[in-house]
C-alpha cells in the first residue's frame, strides 16, 4: 500500500451568494496516493472544480472553506497563509487547466511563461531558465523544434501545442501532485488522444501523483488508476478505474454509464431530471429525485460512505 | 424516399485581408467542393474536427450563407435564387438547432414570446389566445410543462433551454433540420434526454436531419449515414454501420480509434494508426491528398495526386488512393 | 378559451411585472443611485412648483441692492443688478432640465436609428455613416456644439438643437458596436431562419438588447449637456440674458467671482448637483438594467 500524498478530510466549501448559500463541496473525504492517477468525474455543479481550487488554495470570497482539512505531506493546507500557499502552488502542487486560450497570456512568449515557474520558485533568471530548463521541458512534452518554440507567442501555436505549453507550466517544477481540470476538453479528438498519452507518459516518468478531472468517463477509464464520482457536492463512489466503470455500485454511476452506452438506433437510456440546485439541494440523498431505486429512506436520510472491498460507495442500497 | 436536399460542388472561401492597404491576401478554404444529398426523413451525420468546415457547410445548407461556388437545391430549387412566396415556404422548411442554448434564446423574451414568434410566422391569422394555446401544446410536445411559458431563459436549465429551441423548430414544421452539436454544451446526464427528444421529433415530423457532431457515440446511435469531413472536403461517406465497422479512409479509422468510447461498438484496433503531427490550416491545404501530411499510410502518390471518390461498396465512397473494404481490422 | 390558458396569460403578465420589480430592487441597492434620484426629484419638483412658490420676480432688478450677500431675508443674495438669485436659480431650473432632456432625446433617437441601420445592414450605408461619424467625433462635444451654435444662432431652441446634434456621433458609435455584438448572437440568426424580415428583427430583437447601454449613456449625457449648455451660456452663446439660465448667470457674474462669490456659487452648485444626480442615476440604471447583476448578501457569521 503506497503512502498518501494528499488527504482530504470532511471538506466543506460554501459560496455565500445573494440568492442563498451554495454548498459546492459538502463533506468530501478523499485520498490521493503517491504516483497514482485519481480521476474525478462529475457534471456541472458536482463540485469537482471547486475541490481542485480548494486544494490549490484558490478559493476566494464569496467562497469560503467552511470546514475540514486538506493534508498534503503532513501539512494542513487550509490553515496556511496566502504566502505559504504560494510557495507550494506551482511548485509542489501544480495545475493544468482547460482552456489554453484563457490561461496563457497572449503578450508573453510561451517560453517566458514556463520560465516564470523557475523564476518564482527556483530563483532563476528568466533568460537562463528559458535557455536551459524550458527547452528541456518542451522536448519532454514533444513540442517539435523546442529551442525555437520557446520564443513563440501563444497565438503562433496550434491548440494542441498550447495545451502542451500549459502542461509544461504544470510539470516545470516536477511537482508531487498535478491537478488537471478538463485538460483535453477544448481539443479535437485526435489531438486529445495524443495529449492524453503524453500526460500518462510524463506522469509515470516523473512519478508524480495526478488528479484528473473530467466529465468524460471514457477518458477517465483510459487514464486513471482509481476513479471518484462526485454529484451535487458529494462523493458518491470511489474505486479502481476498472471496477467503477465495469461494475458500478452507485445508481448515479450506473445511470451515467448507461446513458453513454450508445446502442444502434434505439432510445438512449435517460436519467430523468437535471443536476440539482446547490442552494436548495434535495433532502436526504441528493440523487434521490433522479434515482430508479429511491426509497422513502433515501428522501429523508443522507447515506454515509461505506467501504466494501477496497471500494467506497455512498448509498443506502449497500446497507447502513 | 426521394432526394430532399442536394448540395452540389459547394465552395465557401473566407477572404483574409492583409497589408497596409487592405487587400485580400489569402483565403480560408472552409468548404472546398462538397457534394452531398439528403433524402427525406433520413438522418445524415456530418463528422469532423475543428477546421473541417462542417459548421460552415451546415450554415450553407440552411440558407444562411451563400456559397461562392456550387448550388444548394431544395426539392429541386436553388435556395439562393428564390423570390416571392416560394422563398418563404423553403425558408420555413429549413430549420436549425444551435449548439449553445444560452445564445439561441433572446434573454429578454419569455418562452411564450419566443415560441409565439414562430407560431405566428406559420399561422399569422391566429388570435392572441389561440397562439398561447398553441404554445402550451408545443411545450408539452417537448416535455416541458405549461409553467415554463412565462419564464425567461435565464430561469431555465441548459436542457430546458434546448427543449425550447427544439420547440421553436417544431413550430415551423420543417422538412430538414440542421442540428449543429445540439448536445455538446449540455451536461452529460441530460444529453440522452435531448437526443431522444430530437429523434422523437424527427419521427413525428418525418424530417431529415443533418446532424453535425464530433461525438462518434451519438452518431453511431442515431444516424442512418455518416459523412466524414477533413479540411473542407468529404473524405468518406457510407451507411453508419458500414462506416463504423469497415472504415476505408485512414482518417476515419484514426477518428474512430481516438475517441474514448465505452460502447460495445467494434473498436478498430490498429496500433500504428495514429495521426502524425498537427492538423494543417485550411488556408494552405496540403497538395495532393489533404490528409497526406498526417497519414501514417501515405505514399508518394498521395503527395502528388488528389484522390477522387471511389466506390468501396454500395453507397460507400472514400477519397483515398488505397481503398480496400476493410484494411484496418 | 381554456381555463389553463387564462391562468398562463395571467402569469405571463405577472412575470413581466416581477422583472420590473427586480429592476427596481437592483436600482435601489445602489445607494448613490437613490441619492441621485432624490436630488433630481427635488430639482424637478422645484421647477414644477416654481409658479406657485413665494418668490420674487427673477427679472426685477434693483440697483440699490446690488451684490447683496446672502442673508436670512434673501437666502442666495442678489446679483450685480440686484436681482434675487434664489428666484433666478429656481426659475432657471426648467431651462437646464429642458435642455438636458430635449437635447438628449433628440440626439439619442437620431443616433439610435442611424446606429441600428449602420450596424445591421452594413455595407456602403454603414461605410458612409461611419466616415461622417469619424469626422464629427474628432471634435470634442463642446466644440461641436459651439460650431453648431455659430451656424444656427443663439437662443433656447438652437441650444437644444446644437447640443442634441453634437451628441449624435457618440450614440451612433455606441449603438453600432452593440448592434454588431447582438447581431452575432444566435437568437438573431434563429429569427432570420424562421423567416422574419430585417425591420422586424431590428425592432423586436436588436433594439431591446441594445437599449440598456443607450439609456445609461443618455443619463450620463443629460448630466453632460447641462454642463455644455452652462458652458455655452457662460460664453454668451447660449440662452440670452435676462433669462436666468444657470450657465449664463455664472458667465454674467464671473467678474465678481472673488468679490461676491455668491453670484456664481449658487448657480454653479445647482449645475453640479443636477449633473451629479444624473450620473448617479446612470450608475444605478446600469446595474438595474443588467439582469446578470447579483447583489452579495452580508457576510455571514460562521
Amino acid at each position: 500500500m503506497s503512502e498518501k500524498i494528499l488527504s482530504i478530510e470532511n471538506l466543506k466549501v460554501y459560496y455565500y451568494l445573494h440568492q442563498g448559500v451554495v454548498k459546492a463541496v459538502d463533506d468530501v473525504s478523499l485520498d490521493v496516493f503517491k504516483g497514482e492517477v485519481l480521476g474525478i468525474a462529475g457534471e456541472s455543479g458536482s463540485g469537482k472544480s471547486t475541490l481542485a481550487h480548494a486544494i490549490l488554495g484558490l478559493i476566494k470570497p464569496p467562497g469560503i472553506i467552511v470546514g475540514g482539512k486538506i493534508i498534503f505531506k503532513g501539512i494542513d493546507l487550509t490553515k496556511l497563509s496566502q504566502d505559504e500557499m504560494r510557495k507550494i502552488r506551482g511548485s509542489k502542487i501544480a495545475m493544468v487547466f482547460q482552456d489554453p486560450n484563457t490561461y496563457l497570456n497572449p503578450v508573453y512568449t510561451s517560453g517566458f511563461q514556463v520560465a516564470e515557474v523557475f523564476e518564482a520558485h527556483n530563483n532563476m533568471k528568466i533568460v537562463d531558465a528559458i535557455k536551459s530548463k524550458v527547452t528541456e521541458i518542451f522536448r519532454l512534452v514533444r513540442i517539435p523544434e523546442p529551442s525555437k518554440r520557446v520564443y513563440a507567442y501563444p497565438h503562433e501555436l496550434s491548440g494542441g501545442m498550447r495545451q502542451r505549453v500549459l502542461i509544461s507550466i504544470g510539470i516545470a517544477s516536477r511537482p508531487d501532485l498535478l491537478i488537471a481540470d478538463e485538460p483535453t476538453s477544448s481539443l479535437d479528438v485526435t489531438i486529445q488522444a495524443e495529449i492524453l498519452s503524453l500526460i500518462k507518459e510524463i506522469q509515470s516518468q516523473i512519478g508524480m501523483a495526478m488528479i484528473f478531472i473530467s466529465h468524460d468517463l471514457g477518458l477517465l477509464y483510459e487514464v486513471s488508476d482509481r476513479i471518484a464520482i462526485m454529484y451535487a457536492g458529494k462523493l458518491v463512489e470511489v474505486g479502481k478505474a476498472h471496477d467503477v466503470i465495469m461494475n458500478p455500485l452507485h445508481p448515479y454511476t450506473k445511470a451515467l454509464l448507461e446513458s453513454v452506452k450508445y446502442t444502434r438506433k434505439s432510445k438512449l437510456p435517460v436519467i430523468e431530471g437535471a443536476p440539482p440546485s446547490l442552494i436548495n439541494p434535495p433532502s436526504g440523498c441528493r440523487f434521490h429525485p433522479r434515482c430508479k431505486y429511491a426509497t422513502d429512506k433515501c428522501k429523508i436520510m443522507e447515506p454515509k460512505l461505506k467501504t466494501i472491498d477496497n471500494r467506497v460507495v455512498c448509498c443506502h442500497l449497500y446497507g447502513d | 424516399m426521394s432526394v430532399l436536399l442536394e448540395a452540389i460542388h459547394v465552395k465557401k472561401y473566407f477572404p483574409i485581408y492583409g497589408g497596409i492597404i487592405p487587400r485580400v491576401v489569402n483565403y480560408v478554404r472552409a468548404v472546398d467542393d462538397v457534394t452531398l444529398s439528403i433524402r427525406g426523413g433520413e438522418v445524415v451525420a456530418l463528422v469532423g474536427e475543428s477546421g473541417s468546415g462542417k459548421s460552415t457547410f451546415g450554415n450553407i445548407v440552411i440558407g444562411l450563407m451563400k456559397p461562392d461556388e456550387g448550388r444548394v437545391l431544395f426539392e429541386g430549387r436553388d435556395i439562393y435564387s428564390l423570390k416571392g412566396p416560394i422563398k418563404k415556404e423553403v425558408r420555413h422548411n429549413l430549420q436549425i438547432v444551435f449548439q449553445n442554448p444560452d445564445s439561441s434564446l433572446n434573454p429578454r423574451m419569455q418562452v411564450a414570446s419566443i415560441l409565439s414568434e414562430a407560431i405566428k410566422e406559420m399561422n399569422p391569422e391566429l388570435s392572441k389566445y389561440e397562439v398561447i394555446e398553441e404554445v402550451l401544446k408545443l411545450l408539452e410536445s417537448v416535455g416541458l410543462n405549461p409553467d415554463h411559458a412565462y419564464k425567461y431563459p435565464h430561469e431555465l436549465s441548459g436542457g430546458e433551454k434546448q427543449r425550447v429551441a427544439i420547440a421553436r423548430v417544431v413550430a415551423m414544421k420543417p422538412k430538414l433540420i440542421v442540428a449543429d452539436e445540439p448536445v455538446s454544451s449540455l451536461d452529460v446526464s441530460v444529453r440522452s434526454q435531448i437526443l431522444n427528444l430530437l429523434m422523437d421529433i424527427q419521427a413525428k415530423l418525418n424530417a431529415a436531419i443533418l446532424f453535425i457532431s464530433h461525438d462518434l457515440g451519438v452518431v453511431w446511435s442515431i444516424s442512418d449515414r455518416v459523412a466524414v469531413m477533413y479540411l473542407g472536403r468529404i473524405v468518406e461517406i457510407a451507411d453508419t454501420e458500414e462506416l463504423f465497422n469497415y472504415p476505408s479512409h485512414p482518417y476515419t479509422a484514426i477518428l474512430l480509434n481516438s475517441a474514448p468510447l465505452l460502447t460495445n461498438m467494434k473498436k478498430v484496433r490498429s496500433e500504428y494508426l495514429k495521426p502524425i503531427g498537427e492538423p494543417p490550416s485550411p488556408i494552405n491545404p496540403p497538395s495532393g491528398c489533404r490528409f497526406h501530411t498526417r497519414c501514417p499510410l501515405a505514399k508518394e502518390i498521395c503527395r502528388r495526386e488528389e484522390p477522387s471518390f471511389k466506390e468501396v461498396s454500395n453507397g460507400h465512397y472514400s477519397a483515398c488512393h488505397f481503398i480496400d473494404k476493410a484494411p484496418f481490422t | 378559451m381554456d381555463e389553463r390558458t387564462k391562468v398562463i396569460i395571467e402569469r405571463l403578465q405577472e412575470a413581466r411585472k416581477t422583472q420590473m420589480l427586480l429592476m427596481w430592487a437592483r436600482f435601489k441597492a445602489n445607494i448613490g443611485a437613490l441619492i441621485g434620484l432624490i436630488l433630481l426629484s427635488g430639482i424637478i419638483l422645484m421647477a414644477i412648483l416654481e409658479p406657485i412658490l413665494p418668490l420674487e420676480d427673477p427679472l426685477a432688478f434693483n440697483l440699490g441692492k446690488s451684490l447683496e450677500p446672502p442673508s436670512l431675508s434673501c437666502l442666495f443674495g442678489r446679483d450685480e443688478i440686484g436681482r434675487d438669485i434664489l428666484s433666478r436659480v429656481v426659475n432657471g431650473a426648467k431651462y437646464s432640465l429642458g435642455i438636458a432632456f430635449l437635447s438628449v432625446v433628440l440626439g439619442s433617437s437620431i443616433g439610435l436609428v442611424l446606429g441600428l441601420i449602420s450596424g445591421y445592414y452594413g455595407g456602403w450605408i454603414d461605410n458612409i455613416i461611419q466616415r461622417v461619424t469619424d469626422v464629427l467625433l474628432s471634435f470634442p462635444t463642446l466644440l461641436l456644439s459651439i460650431a453648431l451654435v455659430s451656424v444656427l444662432g443663439v437662443g433656447l431652441t438652437n441650444i437644444i438643437l446644437s447640443v442634441g446634434i453634437s451628441t449624435i456621433p457618440v450614440y451612433i458609435r455606441l449603438t453600432r458596436s452593440l448592434v454588431l455584438q447582438v447581431k452575432s448572437e444566435e437568437y438573431v440568426t434563429a429569427a432570420q431562419v424562421i423567416g422574419k424580415s430585417s425591420p422586424y428583427i431590428i425592432i423586436r430583437h436588436i433594439l431591446p438588447n441594445v437599449l440598456s447601454p443607450v439609456i445609461v449613456q443618455s443619463t450620463y449625457y443629460m448630466g453632460l449637456t447641462i454642463l455644455i449648455a452652462a458652458g455655452l451660456g457662460f460664453l454668451g452663446l447660449g440662452v440670452q440674458p435676462p433669462t436666468p439660465e444657470w450657465g449664463a448667470m455664472i458667465g454674467a457674474g464671473r467678474t465678481y467671482i472673488f468679490s461676491s462669490p455668491h453670484v456664481v456659487t449658487f448657480p454653479g452648485l445647482f449645475i453640479f448637483i443636477t449633473a451629479l444626480s444624473f450620473n448617479l442615476i446612470g450608475d444605478g440604471l446600469r446595474d438595474a438594467l443588467d439582469p446578470r447583476v447579483r447583489v452579495l448578501i452580508k457576510k455571514v457569521k460562521i
